[in-house]
């Protein structure tokens, strides 16, 4: 009567063991198939934020690029900078001009090789007085 | 007559034991592994925000101050970079603001009369700073020396670049060389 309860729990002893080591690396898959992707998602994610942080400076740069040539800047003939077109992928500067009663609202758009970025782009208003818009002159110097 | 025996073996054999125990120690290593990416990443995502966000406040603080000077000085040479400020502002009311280079980035001095403020911008070691006037514009850049880099900065984070362009009143600019790209 022992011995067969003992054969049993022998036997039961030895299933586990071989179970619980499948099930721990069952898990481990899982958690490594859950974590890879968060990782390469987190790093996409970083890299993106670097990204936007430049194109939010180069659009901020430009603003004060128009603002300092008192809006005789030829819009069309702007370029992104050096350090626009090395850090971002595939960059686009555009514009898009609005007369309104205080002056001309200039929208500038910044679009570069992003998923989802052409479809929205980065936008920064420039707000040029009245007088400003009404004489156009030569380009201004590229900054270095 | 040899008597053959029927027991199974009670415990679990030296083998069983190794594999569970290989098994094991597999799995702990690839957790702590996976543990420790994660609590890399993490510091380096707080160092990143930390220094997105501490640029974004010089190029808020760098902006209004130039467009409130009413004179302007950079130093003359490149060089003189260490010695003396990277960019003298003078703001009405008698105001006076330099921006300095620190090891670890940019300081900002204020001041008003006898009294002195500084406010420290930490960004990265070993950056070189450069300014320069053109356009109407006062440009700031600061970029990250290669070396340095390696030295100071963690194996993953990306090398930090500054590109900051002011517009100043033309009138501040009096006296001082506009730089020909």
């Amino acid at each position: 009567m022992r011995h067969a309860w003992n054969r049993r729990a022998a036997a039961r002893r030895r299933g586990i063991s071989s179970f619980e080591l499948i099930a721990a690396f069952s898990l481990l898959v899982a958690a490594m198939a859950s974590t890879v992707p968060l990782y390469v998602r987190h790093q996409r994610l970083l890299a993106e934020s670097r990204r936007e942080r430049v194109a939010m400076e180069e659009l901020a740069n430009q603003a004060e690029r128009i603002e300092a040539a008192a809006g005789t800047v030829d819009l069309a003939s702007l370029t992104p900078s050096a350090t626009a077109l090395r850090r971002l992928p595939g960059v686009k500067l555009a514009f898009t001009r609005e007369p309104t009663s205080l002056g001309e609202r200039v929208l500038l758009s910044l679009t570069w090789n992003e998923t989802g970025r052409r479809e929205h782009p980065l936008t920064l208003a420039v707000w040029l007085p009245a007088s400003f818009a009404a004489e156009p002159s030569p380009l201004p110097e590229e900054l270095p | 007559m040899t008597r053959r025996c029927t027991r199974r073996p009670r415990g679990t054999s030296l083998v069983e034991l190794l594999a569970v125990l290989t098994g094991l120690g597999v799995a702990m290593a690839v957790a702590t592994g996976l543990l420790h990416t994660g609590m890399r990443q993490q510091s380096l995502s707080r160092q990143e925000l930390e220094r997105d966000r501490t640029a974004m406040r010089l190029a808020r603080d760098y902006r209004d101050d130039v467009r409130q000077a009413v004179a302007v000085e950079l130093p003359e040479a490149a060089a003189d970079v260490e010695r003396q400020p990277l960019l003298r502002l003078t703001l009405p009311e008698g105001v006076e603001i330099a921006y300095r280079t620190t090891p670890q980035g940019l300081t900002r001095v204020i001041t008003r009369g006898q009294r002195v403020a500084r406010e420290d911008y930490v960004l990265a070691a070993g950056m070189r700073w450069e300014t320069a006037l053109a356009s109407g514009c006062v440009a700031l850049a600061g970029t990250t020396v290669p070396d340095a880099a390696k030295a100071h900065m963690p194996r993953t984070a990306a090398p930090l670049e500054v590109q900051l362009v002011a517009a100043v009143d033309p009138a501040a600019m009096a006296g001082v060389e506009e730089v020909t790209p």
